[in-house]
């Protein structure tokens, strides 16, 4: 199982990518997708706390890969991050340089045929 | 004669004022924010401190030590401001606790080391250096009159050169050019404006600075 996590400030951005993975991929499978945008009163913005939580949802999962667009979405995924004191369920958690919307894609698609999770990361370099 | 020590009510009456100095200069620092940023500066730091106000009565009562209410209240920002300055106060918040675990008051020296341990993890987190037009512009200055504090100094005198350096440090952003945050984008339109995070670093150091006069 791998778990996709989506930051931006905007929830409609998460929400509506979510929604074009979720079509293409089969949900109910070994991928998993999150949507984490915006703020919990439903601001733009992000939240630490709110991505944290999902990444402790995930923890039965063997990979965590987050996609952040710009500014605090990556400064607020790090922080998450830093919050984790499991270390083996912060091992799992990688954020990935890549773009938002193509690398939450192509890396649910590769996750499909690819249970290896340096695979996924090989793929994603070719973005 | 004991030395002043500061305890979890002079926390606790800071914290309150912070909501009340938010509140007051929410439209000020918005507008600083909107002249180079996203705009929502005042209204973020509001809506965080309002909420840490609003859980200050439970915290009061529940926390066990000054590091716990420090986390607590760095948790609150980083579920609730949203904007860059929710992981970057709130990191700062939250390692205030780093050295002062299991403690029920501080001496001053001690209050020197969470501010240090705060600016830090801004740096840290917010990968910014002196001069990149950031809060660490007001934090950087602060931080240089803190380290040097010795005991027997003027407690009042210290952390007012503290506040002073980083209105200056504060001062000297305006003319720079940013390189970090959406003002990185700007180039020379940054250039005559104020960093919004290096005046509410200042003004934040100003309430502690405020709250230490009435008790000393």
């Amino acid at each position: 199982m791998i778990s996709i996590i989506l930051v931006s400030h905007s929830k409609k951005i998460t929400d509506g990518l979510k929604e074009m993975i979720e079509e293409m991929v089969d949900s109910t499978g070994d991928v998993k997708i999150f949507s984490a945008g915006g703020t919990e009163d439903g601001r733009l913005g992000t939240d630490s706390v709110a991505i944290y939580n999902i990444i402790k949802q995930s923890s039965q999962h063997n990979n965590i890969l987050i996609f952040a667009d710009i500014g605090s979405a990556i400064l607020s995924t790090e922080t998450a991050i830093d919050l984790i004191e499991d270390e083996e369920l912060k091992s799992k958690v990688t954020l990935v340089d890549a773009p938002l919307v193509e690398g939450a894609f192509v890396a649910s698609i590769q996750a499909m045929v690819d249970k290896d999770v340096e695979g996924i990361l090989a793929e994603l370099q070719n973005i | 004669m004991r030395a002043l020590m500061l305890n979890k009510s002079y926390f606790i009456e800071t914290l309150k004022k912070l909501a009340a100095m938010a509140e007051e200069n929410r439209d000020h620092l918005s507008k600083l924010d909107s002249d180079i940023g996203d705009g929502d500066h005042g209204i973020n730091l509001t809506i965080g401190f309002r909420e840490v106000e609003k859980q200050l009565p439970q915290l009061s009562e529940s926390v066990t030590d000054i590091a716990e209410l420090m986390k607590k209240v760095g948790m609150i920002l980083l579920s609730k401001v949203g904007g860059a300055s929710g992981p970057l106060y709130g990191s700062f918040f939250m390692k205030m606790a780093t050295h002062i675990i299991g403690k029920q008051e501080v001496t001053f020296k001690e209050f020197c080391q969470m501010y240090q341990d705060g600016v830090e993890a801004v740096q840290i987190r917010g990968k910014a250096e002196l001069n990149d037009k950031t809060m660490l512009d007001a934090l950087i200055p602060g931080l240089e009159i803190l380290k040097n504090y010795q005991e027997g100094d003027d407690l009042i005198n210290t952390l007012e050169n503290c506040v002073n350096e980083m209105k200056l440090g504060s001062d000297k952003t305006i003319p720079l050019m940013a390189k970090k945050g959406r003002a990185l984008r700007l180039g020379e339109r940054a250039v005559g404006h104020r960093d919004p995070g290096s005046e509410s670093a200042w003004m934040i150091m100003n309430v502690f600075l405020q709250q230490l006069k009435t008790i000393s």
